[in-house]
């Protein structure tokens, strides 16, 4: 075949059929080839995904058993910690009592009266008023600001619960009585103490204390008891 | 001077390689034709395979699931009971034991100073923010009181050396750096004499902090 030698009629035929040739190549490309291609990346994709997903998922449930563990532990801790060291949820003021008169006792310093401050959460351990969080509106103010949003502090899960105790006792007396309640109990706070001289017994003087443990939140009592849930 | 002389005409020439063009056109294109054609297999095979190999791991994963979620539970409980834990952290961090101020206070009360009335708070405050949205920062701030008298001719020297003996309790770490005397003056009612004083001192402000955030249970 010699291009020189055809004729017009023949060199058309030819050209023609090269460009058949060449559209049903990059038909061929564009329809079969390359979509088979995305396709296959696509399965793969997915497939790679889900090997992901089971790995990590193997590796959570093999680490289950440290887990539970580990649960049990912080378990044990709260119930500690919370049982015998915060009020409980119903009657707290009995059980201050018993707190306070167990220590006033064991310390030779005379309890007046134990009475319960009563009053609202205050506002500092209330959660801040939930409005949906708009993170788009958030991200586009804080990069705006030129720093990441802040993120939210979580919700405080204990406010405090205070009584008044009014007592006579001397100062050491009251020492020896402050210490053994503090020493028991690591988050229990006087934070009110007023000592004021009695004139007739010097020794003896009249003791005023706002005694303070944190107590759990109702709004927070449903979180505690999902921690207890059996699985 | 070189004449040549061509004799055959365009049609009679062929080609002088060891194949001709028709054939190592033919054989390009057949060439082509067939990589294309493997290549298309090629790829139906592994999608085939890929494809399996997902209906087996979906199959495994189907079983796996409901443990995988599980543990998500647990993981979410482990992270709330952290959270109560450090919650009480905080609140014994940031309290100042009072039978320690008491025995400070003892010991730097000199000998010819008597308190008629002594009055400490460590309560629980905070600012409010500057938006509802905004949490509150609370905190502890140790105030006290003391109202007294002490006896002999130089009280101001007994209460300024008391004073300085105040802000320094608890050093390093000072209850209460700033302490202030808001009056000091005769009491003929004690008897000759005496003097009586009121004192004022302020701690620093302890935050209250959160709790560290509950670690998010991640995916799976």
């Amino acid at each position: 075949m010699n291009w020189r030698t055809l004729t017009k009629a023949q060199r058309d035929v030819l050209v023609l059929k090269v460009l058949l040739a060449a559209v049903a190549v990059v038909g061929l490309f564009y329809l079969g080839i390359f979509p088979l291609m995305d396709r296959v990346g696509a399965l793969q994709q997915k497939r790679d995904q889900l090997s992901l997903k089971l790995r990590e998922g193997d590796a959570a449930v093999r680490g289950g058993d440290a887990l539970r563990r580990q649960l049990d532990e912080r378990r044990r801790q709260l119930d500690r910690r919370l049982i015998g060291g915060t009020p409980p949820a119903s009657n707290p003021l009995l059980w201050a009592t018993e707190v306070i008169y167990r220590h006033a006792r064991a310390t030779g310093v005379a309890v007046e009266s134990v009475t319960e401050i009563k009053g609202d959460i205050p506002f500092w351990a209330k959660p801040p008023e939930v409005k949906p969080r708009n993170e788009e509106e958030e991200v586009r103010r804080a990069t705006a600001a030129g720093a990441p949003p802040a993120p939210r502090p979580p919700p405080r899960r204990f406010a405090p619960y205070a009584i008044l105790v009014n007592l006579v006792g001397s100062y050491d007396r009251l020492k020896a009585f402050a210490y053994s309640l503090e020493s028991e109990n690591p988050v229990v706070s006087m934070t009110t103490i007023s000592i004021v001289a009695r004139e007739a017994t010097p020794e003896q003087h009249q003791v005023r204390l706002v005694v303070e443990w944190p107590r759990v939140m109702d709004s927070m009592q449903p979180k505690l008891k999902a921690i207890y849930e059996d699985e | 001077m070189r004449i040549r002389i061509d004799l055959l005409a365009f049609s009679e020439r062929r080609q002088q390689g060891p194949v001709s063009t028709r054939f190592a056109l033919r054989t390009t294109v057949l060439t082509l034709i067939l990589a294309v054609i493997l290549g298309a297999a090629w790829l139906f095979f592994i999608s085939h395979t890929a494809r399996s190999e997902i209906q087996t791991k979906e199959s495994a994963w189907r079983d796996m699931e409901p443990l995988v979620k599980a543990i998500r539970r647990l993981r979410g409980r482990n992270a709330d009971a952290q959270a109560f834990l450090n919650e009480l952290d905080a609140w014994a961090e940031v309290r100042q034991a009072g039978h320690v101020v008491l025995e400070h206070i003892q010991r730097v009360v000199p000998a010819e100073m008597q308190f008629v009335r002594l009055e400490i708070r460590d309560d629980i405050t905070a600012r409010r923010p500057s938006s509802e949205a905004e949490p509150a920062r609370p905190y502890r701030q140790f105030r006290m009181r003391i109202n007294g008298r002490t006896a002999g001719e130089r009280s101001e020297d007994t209460v300024a050396r008391f004073l300085l003996a105040l802000k320094d309790i608890g050093a390093p770490n000072r209850f209460c750096p700033s302490v202030s005397l808001v009056s000091l003056q005769s009491d003929p009612q004690a008897g000759a004499g005496f003097s009586s004083f009121e004192i004022n001192a302020e701690g620093e402000e302890r935050p209250l902090r959160h709790a560290a955030p509950p670690a998010r249970a991640k995916a799976p």
